[in-house]
């Protein structure tokens, strides 16, 4: 790394400062702006409504549980991608990836050729008696499938990184597989697995299209906190859409910062 | 014995990382596994500790079989090459992990670890972590951490790999100690010699995945018994001497007690060996007491503190070369080692003309010949195995008995007949069972290992299958084949068989190599075919008109050649020229010469020449009262 | 004496380590793969003849138009800015590089949603901006294609500096600085020395930013609005399809957005493991 010296990386500086500045960090404050325009007050007026405090908790509820499947399965995916050889490993792989491109609408609509009326599943859903389609079921397996790829993608390279000599470490001092797992594996991913779990998180809360389609948006019960600025922009209430946007945004901030710290952190014990 | 492994096997791919490896090491022993990187010697520890799999062999610890349990069953110590300390936990945690994980209370574990911490000289750093430590003491915390839960065997895979050289010397001391006073049974892979010197009770020599060598250090630094030991051991300079009518010399120094079957290549050669050290220089001959090598000029000389290295070429020595052979080069360059002089006389420097003196040599024994024997049921067993034991103590040879059946039970028995045959005394000679087709387990043997010589028995009249078994050998074998038949069990006169077309080589070669070992006499045969307008298949009984002609030029010169490439190992050789019906001729000669051993040779499938159609070659091995020798005449091998 | 080794060997991996396999090849194979063959199966049911008739009804290839064009000039700009943020944030030191490092993930954690509604509150006809840029020049951002395009490049931007940034780190600056001594100017060394090195990671991170984009939906149902043949992309599309309750019309598109995002994501895959071969 070097000082810049003459005009020209001074110029590249400056191009690179101002696309940002425009691109991410205007459009940013402008909300904070559009959110405050009638005072504080009147923010935080409009987010002590009942149907925002549901929707907040709605969606706090399925990115914990979506949290919560991706963190074990995605770690056993992870480790099985990393530490075993077999027939498929590539293509599993490369599957992986797949939620990162796949639009969040087509996402919901799946959830809806597999459980809706005339879905793959509906008879296995008109005999449990169970609603998943239209329903929070449905919201659930949308935002796992959309966070899929976090944990996987930041454990995966960590497990690699460390190799497989630790854990043949402990096998050689006795430790059967699971105090090997809970006490090499684990300590050794946890900075990534954490880093992992900050995106699953912030990539949950934000779920827009997927549950749109999935859940159906019934204010109430299948209301998460995007849904409702949606619906709040629709009847034309800024104020409130705004400050749920601005709650999510600062939400999104905290992950970031913690992330940050995070791969400071990380960059230091290696 | 602590530690026993048997026939390891292990391949990546179709490539043999371990090639049969057995080794047994003693209770409280340190044996170092020595070789160049990539030879296999770090995968022998891994399959030990349990973290490979092998793909064959069997693994004894403590005279339990391991082979099939997993690493955390096998209680072995595993000292890694860049240690895999836990990062995320302390020394001592660390330290105490293989007693946790056998569920010692934690009063206990603290005591060991703090036993471990002062044993290993790292006393009260115990609530450090490993990033806080050096290189060297890492190693020394990984050490203590193989050590706590007192495991059966050490194992270290090139622990000091990762520390630079000051420090390595320091910690080999300390290792060196540390198991002496646990007195637990060590094995160490390295690819250092002088690592290996130095910690090594026994060392075993490793190249590509064979186990060489296994001997104490000084053993086999000064009495190598293969090339690869002698060059990869320190400074070698190794030397052949042709030997002429018995008596060899390299300079002045006389070898010519030396020469026996042992240590004589088939090309005549003695190879010896010489340390750098082994060497006296003198600015003038007469300052030399003892033997003489040679003069020559120094080319380079190096300063190593104590010691100081020269390498100089010697100027040419009849009937004597380097080796390897120095393409293109004339003289012989060779190294010195000596101790310079502190008040720095008689130093000496490069372009200088020496004289050099020999202190000490060692002969280094020639690979004796290694014969494989192959038994199934239609065999006569008992005539093959005196034979094989026969050949085997004439040549100093290795033989190898497999037997062969359709089913375990039948070889087994086989092979306990076999060593009862020979008596269980014979330590040249080793016996294998093998379930299988016979044809495929035999020429799958002559593959896999580096034998010299299939012996088989004449397959019995009676039995249809032993004979298409036979034939079906006798075309593919990829080795020379002696075929077993008649009453005679010495060797004492070698008949080798020539007709028209091109003659082999290779026969009168390994022939010799025989007749020498043996202290045969041989017999070269030419017949002239050419009165017998078909031969082999064309009967016995066809009238040979007696009409002698001229031999052709090009017979004449191999007889001739063929003659003097025998009387230069030293083994009596005449030659016989006849004509007529070729088999008839051979027996007849055979008879006359009281022949007990008939040498054909055969060209390899698609060869051209008359005398390798495999019907001559089963007539006479039908017709002959003695046993054959057919010799494959591929003439991209050579002996 | 082959297979018996491979059954030993087989023999000798422990159950844990086999029904691991299984948990997680079931879980992908459940979650990724079952629900994309439903809508697969679904778009392909009136084989390929019924998914042309669907996909070339005008609304759906005015869409397919609408969200192939803005991508790909939203991946033409950001691969440029992409490429230059990264070399600035990687070669140089200069104040305030922390928080324009920190800013560049800004997009990948807000929701999309949020994205749009920021873009809406800056460019909207009654702000400041929008409307300047409304009446004095006559372009229309939001509900219209720059609204999109500009949706996009927020959403996409960390795609081409993340993928580029280590392996410019990678790279020794001491290449560059050779490639001076030998007389090259900067431009040449970027295009000769750096490009190359960089071509494979900047193909990547630009394929997928496009594949993103194909599929984004929140920020441009928010920008854009709904409005077929004038400002719907393919993935609003999809969503009215959905809501008038046309099965056939949603699972086609759907169809061709995932054929398309299949096929970038294997060839960015083999991008990826081409390059790390050459590595090894």
């Amino acid at each position: 790394m070097r000082e810049p010296k003459g005009w020209v990386p001074k110029l590249l500086i400056g191009i690179a400062v101002l696309y940002l500045a425009v691109l991410i960090l205007l459009p940013v404050l402008a909300i904070f702006q559009g959110a405050f325009a009638q005072g504080a007050a009147v923010f935080f007026e409009s987010l002590n409504d009942p149907q925002v405090i549901a929707a907040f908790w709605l969606s706090i509820q399925l990115a914990i549980a979506a949290v919560v499947i991706n963190t074990i399965f995605g770690t056993t995916v992870a480790w099985v991608l990393v530490r075993q050889e077999f027939f498929g490993r590539a293509f599993f792989n490369a599957l992986v990836d797949l939620p990162f491109v796949v639009s969040p609408v087509i996402t919901g609509y799946m959830v809806i050729l597999l459980f809706g009326r005339q879905g793959w599943f509906a008879p296995l859903v008109k005999a449990t008696d169970t609603q998943i389609a239209f329903a929070v079921p449905g919201m659930l397996l949308v935002t796992v499938f959309v966070s899929l790829p976090f944990v996987i993608r930041e454990v995966m390279p960590v497990l690699r990184e460390i190799g497989h000599e630790p854990e043949q470490a402990a096998h050689t001092l006795g430790a059967s597989s699971w105090r090997t797992f809970v006490r090499v594996t684990m300590p050794g991913i946890r900075w990534g697995l954490l880093y992992g779990i900050s995106l699953t998180l912030a990539r949950a809360l934000g779920e827009f299209g997927g549950v749109l389609v999935a859940g159906g948006a019934v204010t109430g019960k299948t209301e998460t906190a995007t849904l409702y600025i949606f619906a709040a922009l629709d009847e034309r209430q800024y104020i409130s859409a705004y400050a749920v946007a601005v709650v999510l945004a600062l939400f999104s901030f905290t992950v970031l910062i913690g992330m940050e710290i995070l791969r400071k952190r990380t960059e230091i014990t290696q | 014995m602590s530690i026993v492994i048997q026939d390891l096997v292990k391949h990546f791919g179709a490539h043999a990382v371990v090639d049969h490896v057995s080794l047994e090491i003693h209770d409280g022993e340190l044996l170092v596994l020595l070789g160049p990187s990539g030879s296999g010697k770090s995968t022998i520890l891994r399959i030990i500790a349990g973290l490979i799999p092998a793909d064959g062999g069997r693994v004894f610890l403590h005279g339990r079989d391991v082979t099939h349990l997993t690493p955390q069953q096998r209680n072995t110590g595993f000292v890694f090459q860049n240690y895999s300390l836990f990062r995320h936990m302390t020394v001592a945690e660390n330290i105490e992990f293989g007693l946790e994980a056998r569920h010692v209370p934690k009063a206990q574990r603290t005591a060991k670890s703090n036993e471990l911490l002062a044993l290993v000289g790292l006393g009260g750093l115990g609530g450090r972590y490993p990033k806080q430590l050096s290189g060297g003491q890492q190693q020394r915390v990984a050490v203590a951490r193989a050590l706590a839960f007192e495991p059966s065997v050490l194992l270290l895979d090139e622990p000091f790999g990762a520390l630079d050289v000051k420090i390595r010397a320091q910690l080999r001391l300390a290792l060196k100690e540390i198991q002496q006073r646990v007195k637990v049974t060590t094995i160490l892979v390295t690819h250092d010699q002088e690592e290996a010197f130095e910690l090594g009770d026994r060392i075993g020599v490793i190249d590509r995945g064979r186990l060489l060598e296994v001997g104490s250090p000084t053993a086999l630094y000064r009495s190598p018994q293969q090339e690869f030991v002698a060059t990869f051991l320190g400074g070698a300079n190794l030397m052949a001497g042709q030997v002429k009518e018995g008596r060899v010399n390299l300079g002045s120094l006389e070898l010519s007690d030396a020469v026996s079957y042992t240590t004589v290549d088939p090309e005549g050669r003695l190879e010896v060996l010489f340390r750098p050290e082994d060497l006296t220089l003198a600015t003038a001959r007469e300052e030399l007491t003892i033997p003489v090598l040679g003069q020559g000029v120094i080319e380079q000389v190096l300063f190593l503190g104590t010691l100081q290295r020269l390498r100089l070429r010697l100027h040419p020595l009849p009937n004597t070369w380097r080796l390897p052979a120095e393409f293109g080069e004339t003289g012989l360059p060779i190294q010195v080692a000596r101790v310079p002089r502190s008040d720095g006389h008689l130093d000496f420097q490069a372009g200088q003309q020496v004289w050099v003196g020999i202190n000490n040599f060692h002969i280094l024994p020639r690979i004796p010949m290694r014969v494989l024997v192959g038994i199934d049921e239609s065999a006569n067993a008992e005539k093959l195995l005196t034979y094989g034991e026969m050949l085997a103590r004439a040549t100093g040879g290795l033989v190898t008995v497999v037997t062969m059946a359709e089913d375990k039970a039948t070889a087994e028995q086989l092979a306990i007949l076999a060593r009862e045959t020979v008596g269980t005394q014979s330590p040249l000679m080793e016996f294998h069972a093998r379930v299988g087709r016979a044809t495929d387990e035999i020429l799958g043997q002559a593959k896999a290992g580096e034998y010299d010589l299939l012996l088989l028995a004449e397959p019995r009249k009676d039995s249809p299958r032993a004979e298409t078994t036979f034939r079906e050998l006798v075309r593919r074998s990829p080795l020379p084949l002696l075929i077993v038949k008649g009453e005679q069990t010495t060797i004492r006169r070698i008949l080798f068989c020539t007709a028209g077309g091109e003659p082999g080589k290779r026969n009168i070669i390994f022939g010799g190599r025989l007749a020498r070992r043996t202290g045969a006499g041989t017999t070269l045969l030419y017949v002239d075919p050419a009165s017998a307008p078909t031969f082999g298949g064309g009967g016995p009984n066809r009238p040979a008109p007696n009409l002698a002609r001229p031999t052709p030029p090009w017979i004449a010169k191999h007889l001739a050649e063929g003659t003097l490439t025998l009387r230069n190992q030293g083994i009596s050789a005449e030659i016989q020229e006849r004509s007529g019906v070729v088999v008839d001729e051979i027996l007849k000669e055979a008879e006359k010469g009281e022949h007990d051993l008939i040498v054909i040779g055969r060209h390899l499938e698609g060869g051209t020449a008359r005398l390798g159609s495999i019907d001559l070659t089963s007539e006479i091995l039908q017709r002959a009262p003695c046993p054959v020798m057919i010799v494959t005449e591929d003439p991209g091998v050579s002996i | 004496m082959f297979d018996a080794s491979i059954k030993k060997r087989q023999a000798s991996r422990p159950w844990g380590q086999w029904s691991l396999r299984a948990v997680a090849l079931i879980y992908l194979s459940a979650m990724l793969l079952l629900p994309l063959a439903a809508v697969v199966s679904d778009g392909l049911s009136g084989g390929i003849q019924g998914l042309w008739q669907d996909i070339s009804r005008p609304a759906a290839m005015a869409a397919l138009r609408l969200s192939l064009w803005t991508a790909a000039v939203m991946t033409g700009i950001n691969t440029v800015m992409g490429v230059l943020a990264a070399y600035v944030l990687v070669r140089y030191r200069f104040p305030g590089k922390a928080f324009l490092n920190a800013l560049i993930d800004v997009p990948f954690a807000i929701p999309t949603l949020v994205t749009g509604l920021m873009l809406v509150v800056l460019y909207g006809p009654q702000t400041a901006i929008g409307g300047f840029l409304d009446r004095r020049l006559g372009i229309d951002i939001i509900f219209a294609p720059p609204g999109i395009i500009l949706a996009l490049l927020f959403v996409s931007f960390p795609f081409v500096v993340r993928t580029v940034q280590p392996v410019l780190t990678e790279i020794d600056l001491d290449q560059e600085d050779a490639a001076a001594t030998l007389g090259a100017s900067s431009w040449t060394t970027f295009r000769r020395v750096l490009l190359p090195a960089l071509a494979p990671a900047v193909i990547s991170g630009a394929l997928l930013s496009f594949a993103r984009a194909l599929g984004e939906f929140g920020s441009i149902i928010v920008v854009a609005g709904n409005f077929p043949l004038r400002s719907q992309t393919a993935a609003v599309y999809v969503l009215s399809q959905i809501e008038s309750d046309n099965q056939r019309g949603a699972s086609a598109m759907s169809v061709v957005l995932l054929a398309m995002a299949f096929t970038l994501v294997f060839v960015v895959d083999f991008i990826q493991r081409r390059q790390e071969r050459r590595n090894a």
